[in-house]
């Protein structure tokens, strides 16, 4: 160690600064590709919601001007304010249906042990490998034969189908560390079973779902491909509003749209970071 | 008589026991799969039996047997080009994020850099951002007068912004970097998986970096490689968003036609079967990548690697 | 406090529990009287939790009956019994302050208002813990944390109190403090108490009556003195304290409740019975402990059980010196020697060693 401190800077006296540059090449190269790559993920959003608060009716770089133009365009287009309405009460019903049913399963899964528990487990996941685009025209074509017509209630369980298996996986890794010994707490205590499940079950579990159920939000408030073909005219949500505008026309209040799921994305992973930590949900 | 007694002490409460047990985790599961049922398998059920229908003019789908919409695909080139294409799209993504995402996943699972949560939340991003504002924003960037270009035409050698934006060049950069976080998370618990120790064993020997990376490191995460990659994959095979939307008008993979054909022509029968084929295509990769893991698996118990 | 529930006596009637394919208690009979500090004693894995889990009403027995005060508890749920139970790792909801922590059991049973303010503050007072009612779990340390989830056990007044190694994540010294504490608390209370663990000098020093289990069975019950000086079990000689310990075969009845017994070294030896029913004859061994074997270069005139040999270690032990003899087919002794006695024993010297008849006991195989 000392031997080897002691060596060095004779090395350095010779080569001088570029063999330390070469030596030290690979690492600064490393950090520079990291830099490289961890630019390209922040940058579709970052340009968006710069964008959204450019003076200029185009994307341009550098900005210019600072202005709330965009924003007051998406407030008053009417369709928009309407599509934002929905995307949120699709969001909401949908997170409560994911929560009861991921969290009823993930119960199951993880409290009692039964021949095909696995299986259990795999199936219900299952929809988080199925293409969404497959699963929409299916849905599409299967309620078009019967004659229903595309209604909220059918947008929004479209939506539990995907978002479901992610409270699932959730809830199961959240329950994994609960300690049962605060349920026998409860019960040595006089607590009967409802009221262990009330005050100690899901009070101790209530981050894991506050995560689980924020989540369930964003992804149906992000879900394009299920929307576009099931939201209908009438239920277009603001990622469908999104897709349709930015086929044929431009609008700086689509910067703002896209700007607002970002904010919502954003609050909404802040929250997970703050109660579980995003690490071990993903 | 007292036999009698403790008979039924004995007898009542696990009876009662079992019907309970059957009755809350049922009353739990229940809702969860008949959702599935009705709102996934059987739909699924119905359309393969609609790649059979036949596409009528009056009507979206005519009820038949016939085998058309399958021959169509298969005799037309344009189609079958649109299926290469799209294969060879999945492929480039698939190494282009895994590329982009394996730096990422080792310095994630390797650094204590204090700023690790802000860092794994940038990757996180783009995994729950929705699809067509990450495309937007890449519309953004792609332009030609968007930061790509603008940095682009600061390069001495390079005077004409390059046109990225509704090319399938563009569109295949802005899909790469997108599934980027599903490599990375992919990675991270198989590179963590690898103790620091073992590379160090590797320097230790005299090994330098490359054969490290190519002799240690790529082996023993393959498990993560193979399976961050097959989700890519499937996620290639069926995009329709970012092709359309980055990618332009001229820009087709099968997604694209899936869509035109629920949408713009109404051709659900061929719809239909092009559906069918895709969702074949990707429980056949599942399939594969799932054996392929478990071979790994079965000779890495052998100690073969 | 107010009206006390009345304070329970537990009876365990031939208890068994089976796991699948384990037997981790079996046929445990006990009877713990109203008051009485009782100390379940054993090694890992002998089925002390799973007894007390059967009081709690977490599991219930395969067999046999457990009362609780005179009542059989066999299907009685865990909420309907008056245990109150301390968890080995406190099991304190981490959700809840203190106050909440302490109030919640009365809570569940429909206590108001007042009568909760003053029942929390004085079990938290009880346990000398007075001006935390606000703080959380997490910002107490190991010790505040049981003494909270004692004040919780206590608060509703329960017939029982049960303790799961309540001890074993304390650091050494605060291990002693909380032990003295318990048992004042308890003793202060009148309370029934089952105390688990594996630690032989707690269980001695803080229960009225220790329960010896092994193997899912009870080996022996009494009080310190009795499982120290009058063990009845090759396992309770050898778990609590050190012997020596020679196997052997019972010859006979020699006379005043003495049995002569041949050691494999062919050593006879004369030795008492602690048991209540006489030692069956057949393979026994016998017990003696180094504190009352005698060592001298000489062996005085009337000393009885002599046997020579040479010291082989001397460990100095500051109060006492330990030493090994080897006395005959690779049979060694420990003996312990005051430091006070004045003929000190080299290593490499010949010794002889002796004890009295009543120190020497027989030990049967259960
Ligand atoms: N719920 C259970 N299912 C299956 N086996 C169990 C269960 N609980 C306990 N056992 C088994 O029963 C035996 C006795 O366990 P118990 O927890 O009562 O031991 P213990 O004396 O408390 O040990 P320790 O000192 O380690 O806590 C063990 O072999 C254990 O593995
Ligand atoms: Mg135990």
């Amino acid at each position: 160690m000392i031997e080897g401190a002691a060596r060095k800077p004779a090395i350095e006296a010779k080569g001088g600064v570029l063999i330390r540059l070469w030596n030290q090449a690979p690492s600064i190269l490393f950090r520079l590709v990291l830099f490289v790559i961890f630019f390209l993920l922040i940058a579709p959003p970052a340009i968006v919601l710069i964008s959204s608060f450019s003076r200029a009716l185009f994307f341009t770089f550098p900005p210019q001007g600072l202005s709330l133009i965009a924003y007051e365009r998406f407030i008053a287009n009417p369709a928009l304010v309407s599509a934002l309405k929905v995307s949120t009460t699709v969001g909401l019903a949908n997170m409560v249906f994911a929560l009861v049913l991921g969290i009823g399963a993930a119960f199951v899964i993880d409290r009692y042990r039964f021949p095909g528990r696995d299986v259990l487990e795999a199936v219900l996941l299952a929809p988080l490998m199925l293409p969404v685009l497959v699963l929409s025209i299916a849905i599409l074509m299967f309620i078009s034969q019967l004659h229903i017509p595309r209604n909220f209630w059918l947008l929004t369980i479209s939506h539990v189908l995907v978002t479901t298996p992610f409270v699932l996986r959730i809830m199961l890794a959240g329950m994994a560390g609960f300690e049962r010994v605060l349920e026998e707490a409860s019960a040595s205590l006089g607590a009967r079973p409802w009221q262990t499940i009330v005050k100690v079950t899901f009070p101790v579990l209530q981050p894991t779902i506050l995560s689980a159920g924020v989540l369930a939000f964003v992804v149906s408030f992000g879900q394009v491909t299920l929307s576009i073909f099931l939201a209908g005219q009438k239920l277009a949500t603001l990622p469908v509003v999104i897709w349709a505008y930015a086929d044929y026309s431009y609008d700086v209040a689509i910067t703002a749209v896209a700007a607002v799921i970002i904010f919502v994305t954003i609050v909404v992973l802040a929250i997970v970071e703050k109660t579980t930590g995003v690490e071990r949900v993903f | 008589m007292a036999t009698l007694e403790q008979a039924k002490v004995a007898v009542r409460p696990s009876t009662q026991k079992r019907y309970g047990r059957l009755l809350v985790p049922g009353l739990l599961v229940l809702p969860s799969l008949i959702v599935l049922l009705v709102f996934v398998i059987i739909p699924l059920v119905f359309m393969f039996r609609y790649s059979f229908y036949r596409h009528g003019y009056l009507v979206v789908m005519e009820p038949a047997f016939t085998f058309e919409n399958y021959i169509r695909f298969f005799t037309t080139v344009f189609y079958l080009e649109v299926a290469a294409k799209t294969l060879g799209y999945a492929l480039i993504v698939t190494v282009a994020s895994l590329i982009m995402g394996y730096p990422v996943a080792y310095f994630l699972s390797r650094s204590r850099t204090r700023f690790r949560p802000l860092l794994m939340a940038i990757v996180i991003v783009p995994f729950t951002l929705s699809l067509v504002v990450s495309a937007y924003g890449w519309l953004a960037l792609l332009s030609q007068n968007g930061i790509i270009n603008w940095f682009l035409t600061k390069i001495p050698f390079v005077d004409e912004p390059i046109k990225l934006a509704y090319t399938p060049r563009g569109a295949l950069i802005a899909m790469s970097v997108n599934f980027i976080p599903y490599q990375v998370l992919a990675l991270l618990s198989a590179i963590s998986n690898i103790g620091r120790d073992l590379e160090e064993a590797s320097y230790n020997l005299g090994a330098n970096r490359r054969q490290t990376f190519f002799k240690v490191l790529l082996p023993l995460s393959y498990p993560g490689i193979l399976s961050g990659c097959t989700l890519v994959f499937v996620l290639g095979l069926t995009a329709f968003i970012a092709p359309r939307l980055v990618g332009g008008a001229s820009m087709i993979m099968l997604g694209n036609l899936v869509y035109d054909n629920m949408i713009v022509y109404l051709n659900w029968p061929f719809a239909a079967a092009l559906g069918f084929m895709l969702l074949g295509a990707t429980m056949a990769v599942f399939f594969i990548s799932n054996r392929l893991l478990r071979l790994e698996f079965i000779e890495r118990e052998r100690g073969l690697r | 406090m107010q009206e006390q529930t009345k304070v329970s006596d537990v009876k365990l009637e031939e208890v068994k529990k089976v796991f699948g394919h384990i037997t981790a208690v079996d046929s445990v009979s006990l009877h713990i009287k109203e008051g009485e500090f009782v100390s379940l004693l054993g090694p890992s894995g002998c089925g002390k939790t799973t007894t007390l889990r059967m009081v709690a009403g977490f599991v219930y027995p395969t067999e046999g009956n457990v009362y609780i005060g005179s009542k059989l508890v066999n299907d009685v749920p865990p909420y309907k019994r008056t245990c109150g139970m301390v968890f080995q790792n406190y099991a304190l909801f981490p959700h809840l302050s203190v106050f909440e922590n302490v109030a919640f059991g009365l809570r569940v049973r429909g206590v108001k208002g007042d009568e909760i303010r003053k029942r929390v503050a004085a079990a938290i007072e009880l346990v000398r813990m007075s001006g935390y009612e606000k703080q959380y779990p997490k910002q107490l340390s190991g010790g505040q944390q049981q003494r909270i989830a004692l004040a919780r056990a206590l608060v509703i007044q329960p017939g029982v109190l049960l303790l799961d190694e309540p001890l074993s994540n304390l650091d050494a010294k605060l291990r002693l403090q909380m032990r003295e504490e318990i048992r004042d608390l308890v003793k202060r209370i009148g309370i029934t108490t089952v105390f688990v663990t594996h630690d032989q000098e707690e269980s001695l020093t803080i229960a009225d009556r220790i329960c010896v289990m092994n193997n899912g069975k009870m080996e022996q019950v009494g009080s310190a003195t009795e499982i120290y000086e009058a063990p009845q079990t090759v396992f309770v000689a050898t778990f609590v304290g050190i012997t020596n310990l020679l196997e052997g075969r019972l010859l006979g009845e020699a006379n005043g409740g003495l049995y002569a017994v041949e050691s494999k070294q062919g050593i006879k030896v004369i030795a008492r019975s602690a048991a209540s029913e006489p030692p069956k004859l057949g393979a026994v061994a016998i017990s003696i402990r180094p504190e009352k074997v005698c060592i001298g270069r000489d062996s005085p005139k009337d000393a009885t059980n002599v046997l020579g040999g040479r010291v082989t270690s001397k460990v100095y032990l500051g109060a006492i010196i330990r030493y090994r003899v080897a006395v005959r087919d690779g049979l060694e002794f420990v003996v312990e020697q005051q430091n006070r006695e004045v003929e000190q024993l080299g290593k490499g010297e010949e010794a002889q060693i002796w004890w009295a008849s009543k120190d020497a006991l027989v030990v049967t195989h259960k």
